[in-house]
């Protein structure tokens, strides 16, 4: 007998469905296991955590909040991932547009009416964001660097650059000279849902996944975007500008990933400081390929992870489970989820050897 | 109908359970952790304090590793099951205060910071006063002259202790040189050893470690140096090169706040605690620390105790050279930026 793998000649949708179904399926049959060995009661664990994240307006609240930088990052990855270009970059392209818009409210808090600064700040983050995209997509167009490792590696350039300022010419004097900038006034500030921690960058992060899936799916750019990631000779022949595509679409893809970034600092924060990105960039790479690329399927997977991280202090809080645990139980799920990926491409086979 | 009814009187039997058990009871206290408990330094002192208190019935639960940039849903979480929730890290400051604007009838406590509200207060100890006492010791255990720090994040609160080391190692030694590494992280062994070994190469023979793992304490035993370890004991790691550890019993802090608490006297503020409380204190001395030096430094701890003296309060020469005359203010001290003369390296940013 013997096992292996087919490529399946196509996926319906619905199989498509089915794979993630049967994913979702396993990762409670797992989780049940899981919960059984680290001594928790399964039953009581869904209940607990089924009810703090969906039955109480705080998990709701906890759920968009955590989801709106990752549907940023997230159509970032997915839409750079269209042309067949990997991303890796945006977390350092979320910080750059920290960056950028920080310096907007440094220099003209105070002096632009609320509307206009709100403006600047959004334009300032997608060209810092934007700005350091298009360095991995320039050196790939012309020079043809591999994008991975060139975008990856200016994730940590720009770290140190924002904590250069955070240490020296950007602290703050009155907050006891932390590494902290001053704290933005109200007219800087996105307004929040009632008093909530939900922000009007969550509608931001709608209406760019709406306006970028319509680019995608309906406009002439959109289609050279994806001809060019299926088959970049046909494309070439068509006469697209392979050179010119790629940087746009790395630009582009910076320029979201920086809204995220003022996303974060403009609706939560405040200030500009340390930690503002839990690695959010990084995360955006899961979530755009549980999507498949989809600029719609980002909303469901970015709610998806959403749910994945916030269920991580339920289980702290509730049950006293170690954060290493956490950090297992977390690995399973997304291994679980991200493997099932294989059977939407591949059957499994079982034949009699023929020897 | 009747099961709307038994329902409904079950809810309210329930709300009054709930609530005669809010007034009859202790308040539980829950705590925000910005590394594991197992860390051995920073986050394990602090839950040693959250255990004091459970020994004393009172109820507490924890969350450990939780991301600055990410706490204010775990701050919330806290504060929807708890009455009173501490906060342990300075990045937890912004969210804490938003957390408290929503919930006015849980009491707040953030570590390290310096904002305040109805419901919210800070707290910390003056650590400065313990890294002196230990630094005394590590100068008069310099051979070389020389002493070395592992320098964790650049930040006001480390700066002040890298002075307060100068100064204490000068009282044995007045012409010591210290010098600083910078391993921009808080908790980061293979750093903090690289950072121990570069600075032993460089001809320290006594490490003060301000990161939070034991590795300078385990790479100084390698080299047959000495080091003081920071935040909890250390000794266990290479009791041969341990010379004493500055650390913190944040259980005397964390005992009076919830008592302050329970029994309606708190009120928000800033605490900042001295070596008389307990709060910061010395381990014990390594078998080789002659009796001379111990008694020397007890002369100078005797004198912080009665109120006498303090580490910056009565003048010293800044690195550039400017003299300070004048006791420091809590407020310049908090902010402090600048080194004191005697490091051979220049302050992050000056």
């Amino acid at each position: 007998m013997r096992i292996f793998l087919e490529k399946r000649v196509n996926t319906s949708s619905w199989g498509r469905v089915l794979v993630l179904g049967s994913a979702l399926l396993l990762v409670l049959i797992i989780s049940w296991f899981f919960f059984l060995v680290v001594g928790i009661d399964p039953q009581s664990a869904y209940k607990i955590v089924g009810e703090e994240i969906f039955l109480t307006k705080y998990g709701w609240q906890d759920l968009l909040v955590k989801m709106t930088p990752l549907l940023f990052t997230g159509l970032a990855v997915a839409l750079a991932a269209q042309m067949r270009q990997w991303n890796i970059g945006a977390e350092g392209q979320f910080h750059m547009g920290t960056f950028a818009m920080t310096w907007v409210v440094l220099h003209f808090d105070g002096q632009l009416p609320g509307g206009v600064l709100i403006v600047f700040m959004i334009i300032m983050a997608m060209i810092g964001g934007g700005l350091w995209g298009s360095i991995p997509g320039y050196l790939k167009a012309n020079f043809g660097v591999n994008e991975i490792i060139t975008s990856l590696l200016l994730n940590y350039v720009a770290a140190a650059w924002i904590d250069h300022l955070l240490f020296g010419a950007w602290r703050d004097p009155d907050s006891n000279n932390f590494p902290i900038t001053k704290e933005f006034s109200e007219a800087a500030q996105l307004p929040a849902f009632g008093n909530t921690s939900i922000h009007a960058g969550l509608i931001i992060a709608f209406i760019l996944i709406a306006v970028v899936a319509w680019i995608l799916m309906k406009t002439k750019l959109g289609f050279q975007i994806r001809l060019t990631g299926d088959n970049p000779d046909a494309a070439r022949y068509s006469g697209v500008s392979i050179k010119t595509l790629t940087i746009l679409v790395f630009a582009a893809s910076g320029a979201i990933a920086g809204l995220a970034g003022f996303s974060e600092v403009s609706g939560i924060h405040y200030r500009l400081q340390q930690n503002i990105s839990i690695g959010y960039g990084y995360t955006g790479i899961i979530v755009a390929w549980l999507a498949r690329n989809h600029p719609l399927g980002v909303v469901l997977s970015a709610f998806f992870m959403s749910i994945v991280f916030v269920s991580a202090e339920v289980l702290q809080i509730e049950y006293g489970l170690p954060i290493s645990m956490v950090y297992l139980y977390q690995g399973i799920i997304l291994f679980t989820v991200l493997g099932s990926e294989i059977f939407t491409e591949y059957k499994l086979r079982i034949t009699r050897l023929l020897v | 109908m009747r099961k709307l009814i038994s329902k409904l009187i079950g809810v309210t039997l329930t709300l009054l359970l709930v609530s005669s058990y809010a007034w009859a009871g202790k308040p539980s206290v829950g705590f925000v952790y910005v590394g594991p408990v197992g860390d051995g330094g920073w986050t394990h002192a602090h839950d040693l304090g959250r255990k004091a208190l459970e020994t004393a019935g009172y109820e507490t639960s924890f969350v450990e590793s939780v991301p600055e940039g990410d706490s204010e849903r775990v701050i919330r979480k806290m504060a929807r099951k708890h009455d009173i929730v501490f906060t342990t890290s300075f990045g937890y400051m912004d969210p804490t205060l938003k957390v408290a604007k929503q919930h006015p009838d849980t009491t707040f406590l953030h570590c390290s910071g310096f904002k305040q509200s109805k419901n919210a207060g800070n707290y910390f100890g003056r650590m400065y006063q313990a890294k002196y006492l230990a630094a005394i010791i590590a100068g008069g255990m310099s051979k070389t002259g020389r002493i070395g720090i592992v320098g964790s994040q650049p930040i006001p609160e480390i700066i002040r202790h890298i002075n307060a080391i100068t100064l204490g190692a000068q009282q044995s030694n007045p012409n010591i040189e210290v010098e600083v590494l910078w391993i921009n992280s808080w908790f980061d062994p293979a750093k903090e050893s690289d950072a121990a070994q570069a600075l032993i190469d460089n001809g320290a023979d006594v490490i003060v470690t301000m990161a939070d793992s034991a590795a300078t304490v385990q790479t100084a035993k390698k080299n047959g140096v000495f080091a003081i370890g920071n935040d909890t004991d250390m000794a266990i790691y290479g009791k041969e090169a341990h010379l004493t550890a500055a650390v913190w019993n944040w259980d005397v802090y964390y005992m009076e706040a919830v008592k302050a608490v329970e029994n309606g006297s708190w009120k928000p503020g800033a605490d900042w605690w001295g070596l008389d409380t307990g709060i910061v204190g010395l381990t014990s001395f390594h078998p080789d620390v002659p009796q001379a030096l111990i008694v020397k430094m007890n002369k100078e701890k005797g004198k912080i105790l009665s109120g006498a003296m303090d580490v910056f309060d009565h003048g010293f020469t800044k690195r550039d050279g400017t003299q300070v005359t004048k006791a420091l203010s809590d407020g310049e001290m908090l902010g402090m930026k600048y080194y004191v003369k005697g490091l051979i390296s220049k302050a992050p940013g000056s």
